[in-house]
């Protein structure tokens, strides 16, 4: 009986990935063809392979500056975040206090805002401090801007960690630092691992952010941007944003699907427990 | 005691401070710098603006069916949203918790969405919905596809819902197992050998066990459909006939379209308070239910 | 000790990251350098351009090098951005990084810019190369030039002359009965006649200027009527005439009309999937490369049942501003120049983008579209654009309404009042 009823469940949630999964196997195909012919036969199956406009639009966007700006900016801000996230989250968590309450509303509360809301005013701020056009403007923004979120989860997450064990560290004289990053930190690992990969998919594809803060600087324009800028309301140039689109996908791929493995496997009840 | 104090204040310092810092600058700060501008007439252009005291706020309370109008459609829209992409996660998350190969591919398959640039996103469905369902409606003859699912405003909103679950479940799909790795697997062998249902342990040992990312996912997908945005943008702008229109669009309509920045920000600003106060609600709901393992 | 190390480790880590950030910062303040301004020591001075083409782009790019080689020491720095670029325009404006040249729509939009525009009145030299008609788009309320103009644009109904042809229609509809007939003909031969895009609040509301106008009042008449009061909606002659029309696109049109995008519209009318659509020259690229072979036409939109209204609609829409507080003015004032009236400019004009310079030109167009609009520009069968003197807004307030009026959700005489008081407010 309960065999029969996991299977079926199992089934749907394996059969309904495929709904998941088609949609980028028809952008895949239709990178492949010209633009009329996209329009008329979308579901169809490219006329030719040839490789054409990849490699047209792998030199004309000039793809090697801009994935070594997009990996520059994922690199660094994630790593921004995975030092300062960690950090505040697990001290406000662990105090009680009236100032932890309030540093912890003052970062959570942009989670609640829409951008549109403020990027003007953040523009114009960012110009007042003399970082507009930077990319280390871009990055210090990017870090604030995924900031809340991520501490937001970690914060949750630390009651996962049971205080006991950092009473014993303290009895043994560990001082609040070593608790710290010897102790919590690597018990934290599964929700870091899912703050990375998000974090760090949310910088790569980021489009807005880097051009309003980069604004007229292309070099450091990141990869998603400099293909949101071949549309218009008026104009679609889908044969190099297709090819585009497909070539900028296939680093997040790999990296999630590296990533995942640290989010399931490798951490395992025991570890806590024990 | 003092020495004491001050150096925990120190060390609370270090840790927090910088974190801080950074959402100050990159949020807080200039969102409080709206709060300026909603006095003010401003076309987001010039160097002069016209103070106008409380005239924004009165107008959005008594002349702007249409922000009220975007307020609805939020609102129903995340409901809608928060329960179904929850659900849905947490059911394909159970499934594929499991360190088999299989599972594995299957939950990067999940994922993919949530990695595809949204300007490709919009490409997909428009011809899901056109070609693609003109082609289905004649394989089958089945109705449902000869609905004019973009061309009327309550199948939109439909739409809208369907193309933000299947965009975001994977990232609630990962959260939840990020949980679930975390329950000892010896309460759930045991709960087993106890003769408990599969439905039984789920509700009453996994599900307490996961209240953290319970909490996370909720206030994520809450938090983003208040401020659905991209979707709208790239897809809908709004339509059929402003059917399709979230607040976050309105606001960005308001500012850049319409030129009525200082109007904008102090729409802004009354959504946002009002979202606190959901937010807080919710928060001390599902905070009050986690169960520390 | 092993405090020492956890402490040096996040020593480490932090300059690391500061090595990075600045790494990045020192290599983009050697950008920034260049970027920023004209006066530093190195003897290269750049100049920042910005505009929403997204046509002829190596034709332009030709032109850059031109201009180069003939100023030695000079960069332009182009960017070109289709999408947003309202926004980024603001947001740029707004960050201090304002460009030294840059386009924007004439009307409402480029007046909220003029208060950073070089007043070119005085500059007779350069003026007088423009047609007359082409500079009353880029003055202020006092009448001063603050922008020069680009080319002109054409909107109207484009047609599908084979389809046309196969429908046995020799003369063109001028009248909305004529247009009405048509339509039945088009029918019959089992051709779908309009692909209006419905979608689109911009098409909607482009497409209802037309009926905002006949030939006693031109696009800035009727504004400024409708703001005197003198003229209300309901009181215009020839707009009931839009809901005829718009029965008809719908009638004989595709099934789902709200979910026909610009995109599908042009694509059906190049596929010979379609006969009309409402659209505008800037289009030509992309009817051109869905099917070069196309054979299409523009056809003045019929108002009323008198000929002489039917009107296409032109106007120089885009308008290049010079910052007056460009560090490099004279430099900004020359390029501006350069790229609207010299032999290069008009080459990128007719050639790269395919529409008619505002600047004097004897130089052939490319562009059949414009071309074709040519013709009834010299016979005087045009009238201006009212979308762009709207009120700011007009585009996503009216087009809602027309959709909800093809949806059947409001009533034409609903649709009147509600433009009624979208105008007013």
């Amino acid at each position: 009986m309960k065999r029969r009823k996991i299977s079926i469940t199992n089934v749907l949630v394996f059969v309904a990935s495929v709904l998941w999964l088609l949609p980028l196997l028809i952008i895949f195909l239709n990178s492949f063809k010209p633009y009329n012919d996209m329009m008329q036969h979308f579901l169809a199956l490219p006329k030719s392979w040839n490789l054409d406009m990849y490699f047209e639009t792998w030199s004309k966007f000039n793809f090697p500056t801009l994935i070594m700006n997009t990996l520059l900016y994922t690199v660094v801000s994630v790593i921004g975040i995975m030092i300062l996230a960690p950090m505040a989250a697990y001290k406000l968590a662990r105090t009680k206090s009236k100032l932890s309450t309030l540093c912890f509303v003052v970062i959570i509360m942009p989670m609640m805002v829409p951008f549109q809301s403020y990027m003007i005013t953040l523009t114009r701020l960012v110009s007042k401090v003399g970082l507009i056009g930077t990319k280390t403007g871009y990055i210090l923004v990017t870090i604030g801007l995924l900031m809340p979120l991520a501490v937001y989860m970690i914060h949750g997450f630390v009651k996962n960690v049971p205080i006991e064990l950092e009473e014993c560290a303290k009895i043994d004289g560990a001082g609040k630092l070593r608790i710290y990053f010897l102790i919590v930190f690597p018990l934290l690992k599964p929700i870091l691992t899912t703050v990375i990969v998000l974090d760090a998919l949310a910088t790569w594809n980021d489009i807005i952010t880097n051009q309003l803060i980069v604004g007229s600087n292309a070099a450091a324009m990141n990869l998603q941007n400099a293909l949101y800028m071949q549309f218009s309301a008026q104009t679609s140039d889908w044969e190099h944003a297709l090819p585009g689109i497909v070539m900028s996908m296939i680093p997040s791929l790999i990296f999630f699907i590296v990533m995942q493995k640290n989010i399931v496997g490798g951490v395992t009840a025991g570890a806590i427990k024990g | 005691m003092k020495r004491k104090k001050l150096k925990d204040f120190l060390i609370f310092a270090m840790f927090v401070f910088p974190a801080v810092a950074f959402v100050l600058f990159a949020t807080d700060i200039p969102f409080f710098m709206n709060l300026y501008y909603s006095f003010f007439n401003w076309n987001g252009v010039s160097r002069d603006m016209a103070f106008v005291g409380f005239d924004n706020f009165i107008k959005i309370f008594s002349n702007d069916g249409l922000f009220w109008k975007s307020v609805q459609f939020t609102l129903k829209y995340a409901v809608f949203y928060v329960v179904i992409v929850n659900a849905i996660a947490f059911v394909i998350a159970l499934v594929l918790s499991k360190e088999k190969k299989s599972s594995s591919v299957v939950r990067a398959f999940y994922y993919v969405p949530y990695i595809i640039s949204l300007t490709a996103i919009g490409l997909i469905w428009k011809f899901i919905l056109g070609p693609g369902f003109g082609a289905l409606y004649d394989m089958t003859g089945w109705e449902f596809f000869d609905w004019s699912w973009l061309g009327t405003g309550k199948l939109a909103f439909i739409v809208v819902v369907v193309m933000t679950v299947w965009q975001n479940v994977g990232f609630y799909m990962v959260n939840y197992i990020a949980g679930i790795v975390t329950i000892p697997k010896e309460l759930l062998e045991a709960a087993q050998i106890d003769g408990a249902t599969r439905f039984q342990t789920v509700w009453k040992i996994t599900v307490p066990l996961i209240m953290p990312s319970i909490s996370i996912c909720m206030l994520t997908a809450l938090t983003f459909a208040f401020k659905l945005f991209d979707v709208i943008m790239v897809f809908t702008k709004g339509g059929p006939a402003n059917a399709t229109m979230s607040v976050a669009y309105n606001i960005y309509q308001e500012a850049f379209v319409n030129g009525k920045y200082g109007l904008a920000t102090a729409k802004s600003l009354v959504f946002v308070a009002f979202v606190l106060v959901v937010t807080v609600i919710q928060l001390r709901v599902t905070k009050g239910k986690e169960v520390e393992a | 000790m092993k405090r020492k190390v956890v402490a040096v480790l996040m020593c480490v880590t932090m300059v690391g990251m500061m090595l990075a950030g600045c790494g990045s910062s020192s290599g983009s303040t050697g950008e920034d350098a260049k970027s920023d301004s004209g006066n530093e020591s190195k003897e290269e001075v750049v100049l920042k351009v910005f505009d929403a083409h997204a046509y002829g782009l190596e034709q332009y790019e030709e032109m850059v090098q031109q201009f180069e080689e003939e100023h030695s020491g000079v960069k332009i720095e182009v960017q070109h951005a289709p999408n947003d670029y309202d926004t980024l325009l603001q947001a740029r404006v707004n960050s201090g990084d304002i460009p030294d040249v840059f386009d924007v729509e004439a009307g409402t939009k480029a007046q909220s810019y003029y208060e950073y525009a070089y007043n070119w009145t005085d500059d007779k030299e350069n003026t007088d190369s423009f047609h007359e008609d082409a500079l009353a788009g880029g003055t202020d309320a006092e009448g001063k030039i603050m922008s020069l103009p680009w080319t002109y644009e054409n909107m109207g109904i484009i047609y599908n002359k084979d389809l046309f042809a196969e429908a046995g229609i020799t003369e063109l509809p001028q009248t909305m009965d004529e247009l009405e007939a048509a339509c039945e003909k088009l029918d019959a031969a089992g051709i779908t006649a309009f692909a209006l895009a419905g979608k689109e609040n911009w098409v909607l509301s482009q497409l209802v200027t037309h009926f905002m106008m006949d030939k006693s009042l031109d696009a800035k008449g009727v504004v400024d009527k409708i703001g005197s009061g003198e003229l209300t909606f309901d009181n215009m002659p020839n707009f009931k005439n839009v809901f005829r029309f718009l029965d008809l696109a719908v009638k004989y049109g595709p099934a789902k009309p709200l979910e026909v995008d610009w995109e599908i519209s042009e694509n059906m009318l190049a596929n010979n999937e379609a006969a009309m659509i409402h659209m505008g020259d800037w289009c030509q690229s992309t009817l051109d490369s869905f099917n070069p072979d196309a054979n299409l036409g523009f056809l003045p939109c019929p108002v009323s049942d008198k000929k002489e209204d039917t009107t296409l609609l032109s106007s120089c829409n885009w308008t290049y501003i010079v910052n007056k507080d460009s560090e490099n003015l004279e430099l900004a004032k020359e390029y501006c120049e350069f790229i609207l009236t010299s032999d290069m400019g008009q080459y990128w004009m007719c050639d790269g983008v395919g529409a008619v310079p505002a600047v004097k030109s004897d130089k052939e167009v490319q562009g059949k579209l414009a071309n074709d609009a040519k013709n009834y520009v010299a016979e005087g069968k045009t009238n201006g654009w009212i979308h762009t003197i709207a009120p700011t807004g007009y585009g996503d307030a009216v087009g809602p309404m027309i959709q909800g009026y093809i949806s059947g959700d409001l009533t034409a005489e609903e649709v009147t009042a509600q433009m009624q008081a979208f105008w007013e407010s």
